[in-house]
């Protein structure tokens, strides 16, 4: 594996880093190489921020296999599975639509971010070994209580793993999420598997 | 980031808010413009690095309080929102202030992971 090819290059993305709080997604992979130090106090300060990093860790948990992996696979493979994961993590760290709480007082007004619902929604990967989480999107107006809401998830998947059972655990994991922590009424939770990565058959080749 | 005419009321907010247990983090509550706005004044000297993240507004209607938070996800969300807006209140209570608007964002949930449940 070359040294190009040991992180995703962030900077070929484009991503526009105004909703990281000025901060890109290079910059914020290499304070995560560094530990976390010194303390960044507008990183650490920011949502958004602390988003990605949280997306951007468990990417480099799992990085160093797949993303041999991903460098090993085909050639005509299309968008690479990574630029579609940091595309993921640059929606989840934008704040989005603000989503109210169920809340009968007047004088008060609880609400929960849409980039904090995504974050959520990525976190359920933490418990479902062999799933990664690319994109998610919220189809319906969430910024009304009670209003149906499709949940829309894309993944990658390890070969290997048994994909149905991985998907519906990561189902009960993200409708748990979202039911302790939203008010969102949720109607469906709908996984697309974009990539399948084997990684052993990978390594093999790259020997 | 405060507005109120009150010394030092934003910052007991703020430290009510974060005593209040399942919260971990209070953000700079409003806009991401006004955050850079925020950021550049801190910068060029005109604002203070410490100010209260919390935002508090007074006047003859009475007080408003906006805050943006980071909470742990061991926390039931709505639950967590009340409990942190009975702590503004007793703030407020105790300097005799009110009527009281309060408008919170969750704008983080710590992973379940790495939360202390």
């Amino acid at each position: 594996m070359t040294e190009e090819q040991k992180a995703p290059d962030v900077r070929q993305l484009g991503l526009e880093p105004s909703d990281r709080d000025g901060h890109t997604l290079e910059e914020l992979s290499d304070y995560l190489e560094a530990g976390r130090l010194p303390v960044d106090p507008s990183i650490e300060g920011s949502p958004g921020c602390q988003l990605a990093l949280d997306a951007l860790e468990r990417l480099q948990g799992l990085g160093g296999q797949l993303i041999e992996a991903d460098a090993a696979a085909r050639p005509e493979v299309d968008d690479s599975w990574v630029d579609r994961i940091l595309s993921g993590i640059a929606l989840d760290a934008r704040a989005g639509r603000r989503i109210p709480f169920d809340e009968s007082d007047p004088s008060v007004d609880f609400g929960i971010t849409e980039g904090a619902v995504r974050g959520l929604i990525r976190s359920a990967e933490n418990a479902v070994p062999g799933i990664m989480v690319g994109r998610s999107t919220l189809d319906g107006d969430v910024t009304v209580v009670g209003e149906p809401i499709r949940i829309a998830i894309e993944v990658n998947a390890i070969y290997g793993e048994s994909i149905p059972t991985a998907v519906a655990r990561l189902r009960a994991e993200i409708a748990e999420r979202l039911h302790r922590q939203t008010d969102l009424t949720v109607t469906s939770i709908d996984v697309t598997v974009r990539d399948i990565q084997r990684i052993s058959s990978a390594a093999e080749e790259t020997s | 980031m405060s507005t109120t005419a009150l010394p030092g009321l934003a910052e007991r907010i703020e430290a009510a808010v974060l005593a209040t247990a399942g919260v971990r983090n209070v953000y700079r509550a409003g806009s991401l413009v006004s955050n850079i706005v925020g950021e550049g004044a801190v910068a060029i000297g005109i604002s203070r690095s410490d100010e209260a993240l919390v935002a508090v507004r007074t006047d003859d209607d009475g007080v408003e309080v906006e805050a943006s938070l980071g909470v742990e996800y061991s926390a039931n969300a709505l639950e967590l929102l009340r409990d942190v807006r009975a702590a503004i209140d007793k703030v407020l209570a105790d300097d005799g202030l009110g009527p009281v608007e309060i408008a919170l964002t969750i704008a983080y949930v710590h992973p379940r992971e790495a939360s202390s449940d």
